[in-house]
């Protein structure tokens, strides 16, 4: 691991000045970070402790929503009473990443910047557009089993590995953004994310020193809310494919419908044309199959990925009709 | 840079690199070499350490970001010295350990576990362990030691003998 | 006896581990050791064209950067193989020489290139980063397809086609007679995945060096502290074996991946001397992964003939066994075993055997839990499966009618084992009860009613445990205790306990004051450490052996002390009695005596002590049947242990507990095999794909589920104490059991075969796969 400098401010705005300089890196949980830097794929020359700020609280919103602050960890926001209540698509998700033993150190903020799995980031002797801008993607005729089938480029296929982002971007979660300015701004959870086009390596729209304050959860939609994720083992291990669903029913039919996917794309995917095509109509195999149908219409899959496509069709029928069934 | 420690019930202050991780520090400074390194990815859990009671992964935390944690090591969990806590007692009891080298984690996790319910079943018990990975055992034993020890902590145990039935008590 | 042979006895060694004062060779601190960092291959076949060390050698800390041409310069030989088939009057193999740091070629990603030694392990690492070298990437194949394929690039120039050597087994026009006149033929393709031991002590070395009387100690992650030795001295440092003491403390496990040296091992002791300062080394995880031995990956197109009423008449099979970059360790045991294992329990009449052992871009073979059993055993169990889905019969049936009978021991089978004892059909039905067989189909419509498929499994296997020979010695003391000098090497398998309870038993002295050591040349005269699942035959036929000298040799003490002829003393429980007197002594003042400082006839020779060796050239067979029970979710192709049973004979049982923890452990790691474990390269790069444990995927506690385990020990009649293994018992049973209950599940959907892991995409693509089909 290369020598750092590490730095530990005593306020929110200060961390974000100390921020904005070339190289460094604000630490929280570190639980994806410190493996990064043990791997001289991330090499700061500074770090900044932020985890000692008070942002770990959760807190009701005005509009009858929750406030969850971004050091807020893993294990405490899927145990706290009020997200499992009102936002069970949350706890579950965040249930099923990792182990006990991150969740008590992941925070919220962290989170949702982890960094990709695939496997030829983790290498450093692979050429990686993502590590190394313009070096090429191995993952593209390579190995393939966990890599993304939606929103790719020629440069990228890598996905994003948060089941917590997925539940959060079904939930239509905010993203509180304190910048270098002394200012702060809240943007969907969808902007905070880039696709990779050319320049996998930007993965977010963040700027230098801006610093994730808190996430905004709005008031609980209607609905049954499920989270079902597909890996290739029960614990510590990514999702293939997972899927949080938001179906409310109304005399049979569908009245309203949020769905967000994980293991299939750079980032949690949501696709809204999806989720029109169900609302409205009656539950049936072949409407769960034209949802899929139009999830999967830009799907462009390699040899080793190509199962994500029949495994996300049958996940999402497989959900649905859980979602629907009983909630009328 | 100098941090200041509390690693089982005791003030430290040791001079470290800021890369230096919390394992390395409790293994290499502060000399408590029943803290292991599994994997360096927190996947195994061989480095797990209590933080304010809470399992953490010693490998995955820089040791300058610990100060005012309570840390408890494997070192820390016996009563005294020579002597052995319950659950200690227990893996020793049920065999729930062969070559000892996850044991340390193990045992703090099922602390962790038994402080926070008193009566756990075995599916509790698995995911409780479930972030540490043991090669030797095949869980079964170390299952049946945790078991042990939340029964003879609830204060309802006479010691039993580990031939009864062992296979039982997994099924 | 509450410490005697057969309790569940506390195992002596526990303390230390249980409150966090193991002491593992990375635990070890000595005055002014330096740490080193290697740097390793990044290619896997590439022509190292230059090197530059300026930039490390020049960097903070740093005491000295030693690469490939130092080792050519210094004159250090290589690490050889522990053996070839040569050796043995086999076919002729090409044998290769590993150098510790390589100067020309490297031939897999992982393979050492150079080492840089330094104040502290952080400064160690960061100057190897510095460290530029010149690759030329040549092409490389790290598959066995692509490694027999024509025109495939050769590992080694020399040995075009990278077929080291051909092992066959029986007879091939009887096989082929057999073949011809049957009434049903089954075929099937199995690959039998690469997978790695992973013992969660990751390995270490540290080296030092006394410059005044040249000699050299090192602290080893080893199964097999004398082999170490040995090899070192001998074949890689050339010298005196005098001069080099190898100690294995605590050993964090090792399932054959620690039993013969690597690289680093002599990597420390030359830098040790090359620095002046005792050196350490301590591999990270992913170095682990790359570096080590790995173990399996086979590939077999195996065939079955059989009659009408599904009575086996031969086995045909052509197999492909990796073999790495180099032949390394005992890597050439897998393939041995992997043939003449295949006739399982099954009375058969004749076979026609081959596997040839393939050289790939890869980390070497080494031996893993099983080696080579598991191959085999996964052949013929998958095989009978087949033959019984073909023949519309039970696996139940189809086993039944081939089982060699208790009645043909001992029983010689067609690729030249002797099984002495076992009731293969008696075990067989215990496990069936155990499992409730006969109650599977309430469970399955009770799976069927959630949208689950269920499937079952009857798996049967036998192995071959012990080899070698071995020492074992026991010393009394002055004050009467006895200490155990053990050749073989626990590392985690309790033998401080287990020896202890066959000595205290035999013997009749106090378990507590039983003393144990092992692991450490100079104190060990001679050993070859635990793997093969010996050690309770060899290590404990020994130590009855060397018991019965102590007990002759007392006999004759007793005699002088109560003044009677040493045939009228005999021996019960500890105590010497002289028959025609009421007088007696017991084992303990026996020992006392012989050392008494005058009065001692000179021909007892001062104390109690005697060394014994037992031959191991006659293995045991432990043997034992496994059911399962497997769940499957259609819609994720998850795959549960609903249900599995073991009954397993492991002869005569020195300590239930400890036999329990063993079977458990070996069915992890099969279920690992069968479910989990796969060690993947690209296969165009011939990267690493797997090189942390985010990748490599190992059992944890949730994905075992309930389990029943029972016994139906035979004493084994070959050995002085009716042990037989039980180490590697569940990794050879589980694979085909589970692979054959997922097939059992998926059958009636129309998918006809799978190979291992069964990973959930792998289930779910097969399923979707046959859906296609029937579509």
């Amino acid at each position: 691991m290369r020598a750092f400098d590490y730095q530990r401010p005593e306020s929110a705005e200060a961390a974000t000045r100390a921020q904005s300089g070339a190289e460094a890196r604000f630490i929280a949980g570190g639980t994806n970070l410190l493996d990064l830097m043990k791997l001289e794929i991330e090499t700061p020359r500074t770090l900044i402790d932020i985890s000692r700020l008070p942002l770990d609280g959760i807190a009701p919103t005005e509009a009858g929503g929750f406030s969850i602050g971004a050091l807020v960890t893993n294990a405490a926001l899927a145990a706290d009473p009020s997200v499992r209540r009102l936002y069970p698509v949350l706890s579950r998700a965040l249930l099923a990443g990792a182990s006990g033993q991150l969740r008590n150190k992941a925070t919220t903020g962290g989170n949702l910047l982890q960094r990709t799995r695939c496997y030829y980031f983790y290498n450093p002797a692979t050429p990686c557009n993502k590590r190394e801008p313009g070096s090429g993607c191995s993952a593209i005729g390579g190995h393939t089993r966990i890599h993304a089938i939606l929103g790719t480029s020629p440069h990228c296929i890598a996905t994003h590995p948060s089941d917590m982002a997925v539940a959060m971007m079904a939930l239509e979660a905010e993203v509180e953004i304190l910048g270098p300015d002394g200012q702060t701004r809240t943007i969907p959870l969808a902007d905070l994310y880039r696709l990779p086009g050319d320049t996998p390596h930007i993965e977010t729209s963040l700027a230098p020193g801006d610093l994730i304050t808190a996430v905004i959860l709005p008031p609980p939609p209607p609905g049954r809310q499920l989270y079902r994720k597909v890996r290739d083992r029960a614990s510590y291990a990514f999702a293939l494919v997972s899927v949080a669903a938001i179906i409310a029913m109304e005399n049979g039919r569908i009245s309203a419908a949020r769905l967000a996917f994980g293991g299939l794309a750079p980032m949690p995917w949501r696709d809204r044309e999806v989720e029109a095509l169900l609302i409205g109509e009656a539950p049936s195999p072949a409407l769960f199959a034209a949802a899929a149908d139009r999830l999967l219409a830009t799907a462009r899959t390699e040899d080793g990925n190509a199962f994500k496509s029949p495994l996300a069709r049958r996940t999402l029928a497989s959900v649905l009709a859980t979602a629907c069934a009983g909630n009328s | 840079m100098s941090v200041e420690l509390k690693v089982n019930g005791r003030a430290v202050t040791v001079d470290v690199e800021p890369r230096t991780t919390l394992l390395d520090c409790v293994r290499d400074e502060l000399g408590l070499k029943g803290t292991h390194a599994g994997c360096e990815h927190g996947v195994c859990g061989a480095c797990t350490v209590l933080l304010d009671g809470q399992p953490t992964r010693s490998c995955l935390m820089f040791a300058v970001q610990a100060d005012g944690y309570e840390i408890t090591t494997i070192e820390g969990v016996a009563p005294q010295a020579g002597e052995l806590d319950v659950i200690q007692d227990a893996f020793c009891e049920a065999h729930g350990l062969q070559c000892g080298f996850c044991t340390s984690g193990m045992i703090l996790a099922a602390r962790s576990l038994l402080e926070r319910e008193a009566s756990p079943t075995v599916e509790d018990i698995r995911e409780a362990i479930s972030g540490n990975i043991c090669r030797c055992t095949g869980y079964g034993q170390i299952i049946e030691a945790i078991q042990l020890a939340a029964e003879r902590m609830r204060g309802q145990n006479a010691p039993a003998s580990p031939s009864l039935s062992r296979t039982e008590a997994v099924r | 006896m509450k410490f005697g042979v057969g309790q569940p006895v506390r195992r002596v060694e526990d303390k230390r581990f249980i409150t966090g004062r193991g002491r593992y060779v990375a635990d070890h601190a000595v005055p002014g050791q330096a740490h080193a960092a290697i740097v390793s291959s990044p290619h896997a076949h590439a022509r190292i064209l230059g090197l530059d060390v300026s930039a490390a050698a020049a960097a903070p800390g740093v005491l000295a950067v030693l690469t490939g041409a130092d080792v050519l310069a210094d004159g250090l030989g290589g690490i050889p193989p522990l053996f070839m088939p040569q050796n043995a009057q086999g076919p002729f193999g090409y044998r290769t020489l590993r150098p510790i740091l390589i100067p020309d070629i490297v031939r897999a990603v992982g393979e050492r290139v150079a080492m840089v030694i330094a104040e502290t392990p952080a400064q160690a690492r960061d100057a190897a980063d510095l460290i530029e070298v010149d690759y030329e990437p040549l092409d490389a194949v790290v598959t066995l397809e692509a490694a027999v394929a024509e025109g495939a690039p050769a590992v080694w120039p020399d040995c075009p086609g990278n077929v080291s050597f051909s092992l066959t087994h029986g007879d091939p026009a009887a096989t082929d007679a057999a073949f011809a006149k049957a009434a049903v033929t089954v075929a099937l393709r199995l690959e039998n995945n690469r997978i790695i031991a992973n013992a969660m002590e990751p390995r270490a070395a540290l080296g030092l060096y006394d410059a005044a009387d040249e000699t050299y100690t090192l602290y080893a992650t080893s199964q097999n502290p004398h082999g170490f030795k040995e090899m070192i001295a001998r074949d890689v440092l050339g010298i005196p074996a005098t001069r080099l003491r190898v100690i294995a403390p605590d050993v964090g496990g090792g399932f054959g991946a620690k039993a013969d040296c690597y690289p680093e091992d002599a990597l420390v002791l030359w830098a040790a001397r090359r620095v002046g300062r005792p050196v350490k080394w301590v591999g990270t995880r992913s170095e682990g992964l790359m570096g080590d031995n790995h173990g399996r990956d086979q590939l077999v197109h195996a065939e079955l003939a059989a009659d009408a009423e599904g009575r086996v008449l031969a086995v045909r099979a052509r197999a492909l066994h990796a073999i790495g970059a180099y032949h390394f360790s005992a890597g050439v045991a897998p393939l041995l075993y992997s043939l003449r294992y295949i006739p399982g329990v099954y009375a058969i009449d004749t076979v026609d055997l081959e596997t040839r052992a393939v050289f790939t871009h890869t980390s070497p073979l080494g031996v893993y839990r099983g080696a080579g059993r598991p191959e085999a055993i996964y052949v013929i169990e998958r095989l009978m499966d087949e033959l019984a889905t073909r023949l519309g019969i039970s696996p139940v049936d189809v086993r039944r009618r081939n089982f060699v009978p208790p009645a043909r021991m001992p029983y010689k089978t067609q690729t030249g084992a002797v099984y002495d004892t076992g009731e293969f059909e008696a075990l067989f039905d215990k496990a069936l009860a155990l499992a409730d067989w006969d109650g599977f189909d309430a469970r399955r419509s009770e799976s069927e009613a959630r949208g689950r498929l269920r499937g079952r499994s009857v798996a049967y296997y036998i192995e071959h445990a012990g080899i070698y020979n071995d020492r074992m010695e026991i010393r009394f003391d002055p004050t009467g205790s006895a200490t155990i000098l053990a050749g073989t090497h626990s590392h985690g398998q309790g033998h401080a306990t287990a020896f202890a309870q066959l000595v205290s038993e035999q013997l009749g002295i106090p378990f507590e004051a039983i003393g144990y050591i092992q692991g450490d040349t100079d104190k060990v005269m001679i050993g070859r450490g635990t793997y093969a699942a010996r050690s309770s035959l060899i290590g404990g036929s020994a130590l009855k052996l060397a018991g019965d000298k102590i007990i002759e040799k007392g006999r004759r003490i007793a005699a002088w002390k109560l003044g009677v002829e040493p045939d009228e003393i005999t021996f019960d429980a500890g105590m010497f009695v002289a028959r025609s007197t009421n007088r007696s002594m017991h084992m303990t003042e026996v020992a006392i005596a012989s050392f008494q400082a005058r009065g001692v006839p000179e021909e007892f020779a001062l104390g109690l002590s005697a060394a014994a060796t037992y031959s191991g050239d006659v293995p045991n067979y432990p043997n034992g049947c496994h059911v399962c029970e497997v769940e499957i979710d259609p819609e994720t192709g998850a795959v549960e242990l609903a249900a599995y049973a073991v009954v397993d004979d492991v002869g005569v049982v020195i300590n239930p507990m400890i036999v329990e923890g063993q079977v458990h452990g070996g069915l992890a790691q099969g279920i690992g095999q069968a479910l989990l474990e796969h060690i993947v390269y690209d296969p165009d790069s011939g990267q690493l794909v797997t090189g942390t444990f985010n990748d490599y995927c190992m059992p944890r506690a949730d994905n075992l589920g309930p389990l029943a385990m029972a016994h139906h020990n035979v004493p084994c009649l070959t050995n002085p104490i009716g042990v037989k293994g039980c180490g590697e018992s569940g990794a050879i049973g589980a694979p085909p059991a589970i692979m054959n209950a997922i097939l059992d599940a998926l059958r009636p959907l129309g998918v006809a075969h799978l190979d291992m892991p069964a990973t959930p995409s792998r289930v779910w693509a097969a399923i979707a796969a046959a859906r296609r089909a029937a579509a």
